[in-house]
């Protein structure tokens, strides 16, 4: 009962918009105060070093460092102007060719905000030049951009990989088929809308094809470094930490063949990087804080129980899991769901016998709402922020299709994993 | 309200002195990921190019990963990098966001520094009376300055949020903060 309580107050505070990761640790405290027991956050330095000495979460700097570098190298501006050019003259064209650009981007660093914002620079004002529907278009860059979420490697599942305890390799191996099946399913999806509503994807009356040459010199890098990134880690040579490094020191070497490099681009980009994991790391570090409070109070028994009550065993127990984790969804991003509440719930699914494996796919799947669901998302806020002549209600709507369609995702891979290489229960 | 202008004057010197140590740790921060990023890099080609490991190099990577985030938290409260839910927030009149600011501040993220500090008290202390060293063999031996980390990152935190209660008590926000530094 005391646990929740905890967390419909850390709601209340968290809607007057303070800080995050603080107000998950000021709730936790003000728990400890008043019931006299703030003894238990002396394990909190504990587990403070905890974080600083994990080898996993140690990915996480390194992969948005290579983003960082990858943003400022011009590397998706050539993609997407190549395949924009080589896609424009279909109809619905330049929404495919972002889509195959976010997954290209997804697959080789998988920042969502470097990506959004990129395409909302340079997709967005040629679509919105030719004459597509606003709506759309804002919606197919929220969802194309979003991709490096669930596509490896992505932060998103390095932290599921260190919450459900499942190597952060063997997860990314297991999401690259549904990622890349989203991002199929986004193409079909525009195919369909092409033919229903002509109107709102024209072509392009675009005069020139590029060149074999220009196309092999936008495509040919990201390419190499998924080779490099996601071969390395596929191949059980290198450890997503020591892939990250490769990977971001790849992206440096790739700034110096489109002679985009400076000093002043790796100051730059690191700066950010810290900025960013520092962010990153205040909430994990202000998770923690609640999550001990929560399971002092006796939380994790009370969701327990109330799993357990629920009718319909095991599947009652899911549905109820991924609805919750869905609204969540709505008002938190995705590191403190998975970080607060994925802890919480998951090993109630784990000894109901799924396999966590697939739990950690299933939810990052899940999660990929949480960056398009208004008004909270965070893809949201880049498209806004680098275009802002667009309507936040337009891109409201807009997201709506591409979040049923992840909706749909998550309903396939519960129904069947095994289309996906997957399954569902431990044997 | 009477301000003293002197008065005014010294806070205002303080609370610029406290910026540019809170400058100066984001870029060492920075500085953190670069050298992070090498030693990552250097240990894999150590260990397939050169088929050599050393604890010691590993337990480096730690040093510099943790500093990262730890040194940058501080500066990124002063430049508002912290999520917040602003659906609400972004469409209070600006005296409430200051107000929230403020008391936000003072009441949830203070108590927090303080906590950890408290807490971290008796946890370096007892690193520091031991000496304690790396439990891996040919690990590093002070292990102790690196736990020291956490009260010096906390207390650089609690600096910052005083000096942003004062900035924004003062009317100013995240935003010219930022515009300043960059």
């Amino acid at each position: 009962m005391i646990g929740i309580l905890l967390f419909a107050a850390a709601f209340v505070l968290l809607m007057l918009g303070y800080p995050v990761a603080f107000t998950f640790a000021a709730v936790a405290i003000a728990f400890a105060v008043l019931t006299g027991q703030v003894e238990l956050f002396a394990m909190l330095p504990e587990r403070i070093y905890a974080l600083m000495t994990n080898f996993t979460l140690m990915a996480v700097p390194l992969f948005i460092f290579m983003g960082m570098v990858l943003q400022r190298s011009g590397l998706a501006e050539t993609l997407l102007e190549t395949i924009g050019m080589l896609f424009g003259r279909l109809r619905g064209g330049i929404a495919i060719g972002t889509i195959l650009v976010g997954s290209i981007l997804a697959a080789s660093t998988g920042i969502v905000g470097a990506t959004v914002v990129a395409m909302s620079l340079i997709a967005l004002p040629v679509m919105l030049k030719y004459g597509y529907n606003r709506r759309f278009a804002a919606g197919v860059i929220c969802a194309a951009g979003t991709l490096g979420q669930i596509i490896p490697p992505s932060i998103v599942l390095i932290v599921l990989g260190e919450v459900l305890q499942v190597p952060v390799g063997d997860l990314f191996r297991a999401a690259f088929m549904p990622g890349i099946a989203l991002a199929l399913l986004y193409v079909v999806w525009t195919i369909a809308v092409g033919l229903l509503r002509p109107q709102w994807l024209p072509p392009l009356p675009l005069e020139h094809q590029p060149s074999w040459q220009r196309i092999v010199w936008a495509v040919a890098p990201p390419v190499f470094l998924i080779v490099l990134v996601l071969g390395s880690i596929f191949a059980g040579i290198a450890t997503p930490t020591e892939s990250a490094a490769v990977g971001a020191i790849g992206s440096v070497g790739l700034s110096l063949l489109h002679r985009r490099f400076s000093w002043q681009l790796l100051w730059e980009a690191a700066r950010e990087t810290a900025r960013i994991s520092a962010m990153v790391f205040t909430i994990l570090i202000g998770a923690t804080a609640f999550s001990m409070a929560f399971s002092y109070a006796g939380g994790e028994q009370a969701v327990y129980d109330f799993f357990e009550r629920l009718p319909g065993g095991p599947a009652g127990m899911l549905v109820v899991a991924m609805l919750l984790i869905f609204f969540l969804g709505f008002f938190l991003d995705f590191v403190e769901i998975s970080y607060i509440v994925v802890p919480i719930i998951a090993p109630v699914l784990v000894r109901a016998g799924f396999d966590p494996l697939w739990l950690g796919v299933v939810i990052a799947m899940n999660l990929q709402t949480s960056f398009l669901t208004p008004p909270f998302g965070f893809s949201l806020f880049y498209l806004k922020g680098a275009a802002p002549s667009m309507e936040t209600l337009d891109i409201y709507r807009g997201v709506i299709p591409f979040i049923s369609l992840q909706v749909l995702m998550v309903c396939a891979l519960v129904l069947a994993p095994e289309l996906f290489g997957l399954q569902r229960m431990l044997r | 309200m009477l301000r003293n202008p002197l008065e005014d004057s010294s806070m205002e010197r303080l609370v610029q002195a406290v910026e540019r140590v809170l400058r100066g740790a984001e870029s060492v921060a920075a500085l953190c990921v670069l050298v992070l990023t090498l030693l990552v890099f250097g240990n894999v080609l150590a260990r397939y190019v050169f088929n050599v490991s050393a604890m010691a190099l590993q337990e480096l990577q730690w040093y510099f990963y943790a500093l990262t985030f730890l040194l940058a938290m501080a500066p990124t409260l002063r430049i508002g990098g912290h999520v917040r839910i602003d659906v609400l927030y972004a469409r209070f009149p600006e005296v409430w966001q200051r107000r929230i600011d403020i008391f936000g501040t003072l009441l949830l993220l203070l108590p927090f520094t303080g906590v950890v500090l408290w807490a971290s008290y008796d946890f370096v202390a007892y690193s520091f009376a031991i000496r304690e060293a790396s439990p891996n063999p040919g690990g590093l031996p002070a292990v102790y300055v690196f736990k020291a980390a956490i009260p010096l990152s906390f207390g650089l935190l609690a600096t910052a949020a005083l000096a942003l209660v004062w900035r924004r008590a003062r009317g100013q926000d995240h935003a010219a903060a930022k515009e300043q530094r960059l």
